[in-house]
């Protein structure tokens, strides 16, 4: 499903070369709920961001259901990203002034999608996540737990191919953090969603069924569990 | 993306900080109110200026002789128009009420003050086809207008007071019996001798046009045209045209009545004939710069507004566009958000300048302290009145919004030309 290879990712600030990924090859199954794990500056978020073709590799290819995301320009990488990806970020980034059901509609209507399905689709992934009767509800009214169920719910409304995931409970407290990774760990089994994070929190590591670990810009580690 | 989707998006943003929504509603709204009021001010203005120009100075145009046009300044008695009867005849027939005029340098006298003043020769019969000095409202209590043959002047309320005439005891005498002030006039006639007439003041008249009352003294054309040694020659025919007609066509039209004639004449305007016609172009310049910086001040308000917005946002637009979101459907709900933000201010704007304007034309402002007999290039006396401008309330209307609309380009590029992933990282 996802293939990557021989991928590098160097960033230039100023005379100074950094060299972020140093040639990953990798490849990633449908339904996978794998760990990018590693200390910090190890190169998981931009591996992620590359996935994510939130950014373009140096060198290297990345094949996401067969299509070469390195050959796209930005608004085919937009258009990728809107119909096939979805996101879940560490500070939730939900939009402050739109409640709970709009901010996970708002990935339907990106898809020009509107009326009943937009409404059964949203309610439907509302309950899914355990928020049913919250919908109403903004940002502010919410948990960080909450939160981060609206972002997840936003992510997989529109049934993606590939959910990412970075650090999504290193805002959360231990208890509530679980509780999401057991969220999407269910949504996983049942969806068979692949769900790709990064992490270097140890709970999460031991939920992930495959762990990646990343040093200085190379895996060193690719366990199946 | 669907365009009710980003206009909803937009409106929630709009209030999403009242604070600064109103604070630079109200910039745009100052400005826009400031511009209804300043060009409705300098309208009415000019619109009573053009009118006390024509009722009392000009009439709407002249008739006269190129060369005593050209040596206007030195008002030259021997450059005149000698068929004025057989003009006037044609205009008739034409239905353009005129009459005819005789304009001369004289230097009037009333006990040891005397004044260097223009003195115009009227025909009290048709005079008034024309100007308005017969109305009440001109002329002081116990004022009786002139009449033809008699050696009688009326005068400005300025120059009667200038010259020291008792206006309180003018104003208490009877009309026809009561004393009148006796002056003296002083001029060269046509032949350039020097002639002496004395006159009694019949009339003062304090018109809304200063340059008027201040410098200016009526006798009868028959008794200008005697003592002058004119002949039956005139030095002007003044002309009045229905005030929507275009002057220019009208001037046009009249030249084409007289062209297969000997003389050699022109045609002017009131705005030729009462000075520097750039006067007012001039003014209408400074004007626009300063309507101009008026904006420039509320566009740097709306900028700086716009780009505090966008920048807090910075996060949440790189959230948008991972989840794939184009760019032009973010610039579009940034620019609904300011068109929004520009709605508000121009709806403000509008009414408050309409309330300024509807204060200032019921009321006008008084500036007869501050002015005295003061015109600056105006001819307006005293009160100051705006006029209703529907075109530069509607201007100053889509202006508002459309500059808001512009100006949030900037930052929301700004804002759009950072990679994503900087977006989401920033702090």
């Amino acid at each position: 499903m996802i293939k990557i290879e021989k991928v590098t990712k160097t960033y230039i600030t100023g005379d100074q070369k950094v060299e972020a990924l140093r040639g990953v090859d990798l490849f990633i199954d449908k339904g996978e709920f794998l760990s990018i794990a590693g200390p910090s500056g190890s190169g998981k978020t931009t591996l992620l961001n590359l996935i994510g073709c939130l950014d373009k590799s140096t060198s290297g290819d990345i094949f996401i259901s067969g299509e070469n995301v390195g050959e796209k320009s930005k608004n085919e990488l937009a258009l990728f990203r809107r119909q096939k990806l979805g996101f879940v970020f560490q500070t939730f980034n939900l939009i402050p002034v739109l409640t709970a059901f709009e901010n996970v509609s708002f990935t339907l209507a990106l898809l020009s999608m509107n009326g009943s399905e937009l409404k059964d689709r949203t309610m439907k992934i509302l309950k899914e996540v355990g928020l049913e009767g919250m919908e109403h509800r903004f940002p502010r009214e919410l948990s960080g737990g909450q939160q981060q169920r609206v972002a997840i719910a936003r992510a997989l409304v529109k049934d993606p191919d590939l959910v990412l995931a970075d650090e999504p409970t290193a805002n959360l407290d231990s208890v509530t953090g679980e509780e999401i990774l057991k969220l999407m760990e269910n949504l996983n089994r049942k969806h068979q969603t692949t769900f790709v994070f990064s992490t270097h929190d140890k709970m999460v590591m031991d939920h992930a069924k495959r762990l990646v670990l990343l040093h200085d810009g190379l895996v060193t580690k690719d366990e199946r569990r | 993306m669907r365009k009710g989707f980003i206009i909803s998006l937009a409106f929630k943003n709009l209030f999403r900080y009242t604070r600064r929504t109103i604070i630079t509603s109200i910039a745009i709204a100052v400005g826009i109110a400031f511009f209804i009021w300043i060009d409705g001010w300098m309208k009415g203005i000019e619109k009573e200026s053009e009118r006390n120009t024509i009722q009392y100075e000009t009439g709407s145009a002249q008739i006269m002789d190129r060369t005593y046009w050209d040596e206007r300044d030195f008002l030259p008695l021997r450059f005149t128009l000698n068929h004025p009867d057989s003009m006037l005849e044609v205009l008739k027939e034409n239905n353009i009420p005129a009459t005819k005029r005789i304009t001369f340098s004289a230097e009037v006298y009333f006990g040891d003050v005397s004044k260097q003043i223009k003195c115009i020769g009227i025909n009290p019969e048709t005079d008034n086809a024309v100007f308005n000095f017969k109305d009440e409202k001109v002329l002081l209590p116990s004022s009786r207008y002139l009449r033809a043959n008699r050696d009688e002047i009326m005068i400005g309320r300025d120059l009667a007071e200038n010259l020291g005439i008792d206006l309180d005891a003018f104003i208490t005498a009877d009309s026809e019996t009561g004393t009148r002030p006796e002056a003296e006039l002083k001029f060269r006639t046509r032949l350039g001798a020097y002639q002496t007439l004395t006159v009694k003041v019949v009339a003062v008249y304090n018109t809304p046009n200063p340059v008027i009352n201040k410098a200016i003294g009526m006798i009868p054309l028959d008794i200008a045209s005697s003592v002058l040694e004119m002949n039956g020659s005139v030095t002007e025919i003044a002309m009045l045209f229905p005030p929507w007609e275009d002057v220019n066509e009208r001037i046009k039209g009249v030249a084409a009545l007289f062209a297969n004639t000997k003389d050699d004449l022109t045609v002017m305007d009131w705005k030729n004939l009462s000075g520097n016609p750039n006067i007012m172009e001039g003014k209408s310049k400074f004007l626009n710069i300063f309507l101009f910086l008026i904006f420039v001040i509320a566009a740097v308000g709306i900028s700086n507004t716009l780009l505090m917005a966008v920048f807090e946002r910075i996060r949440e637009i790189g959230m948008m566009r991972a989840l794939g979101m184009k760019d032009s459907s973010i610039r579009l709900a940034f620019l609904f958000e300011s068109a929004g933000i520009g709605l508000i201010g121009s709806v403000v704007g509008l009414a408050i300048g309409a309330v300024l304007n509807y204060f200032m034309v019921t009321y006008g402002l008084d500036f007869t302290e501050l002015m005295g007999s003061m015109d600056f290039g105006y001819r307006i006396y005293g009160v100051f009145r705006a006029t209703w401008n529907p075109q530069t309330m509607v201007t100053a209307f889509l202006l508002g919004i459309i500059s808001s609309i512009i100006i949030s380009f900037l930052p929301s590029s700004r804002a759009l030309k950072m990679e994503v992933t900087e977006c989401l990282r920033y702090q």
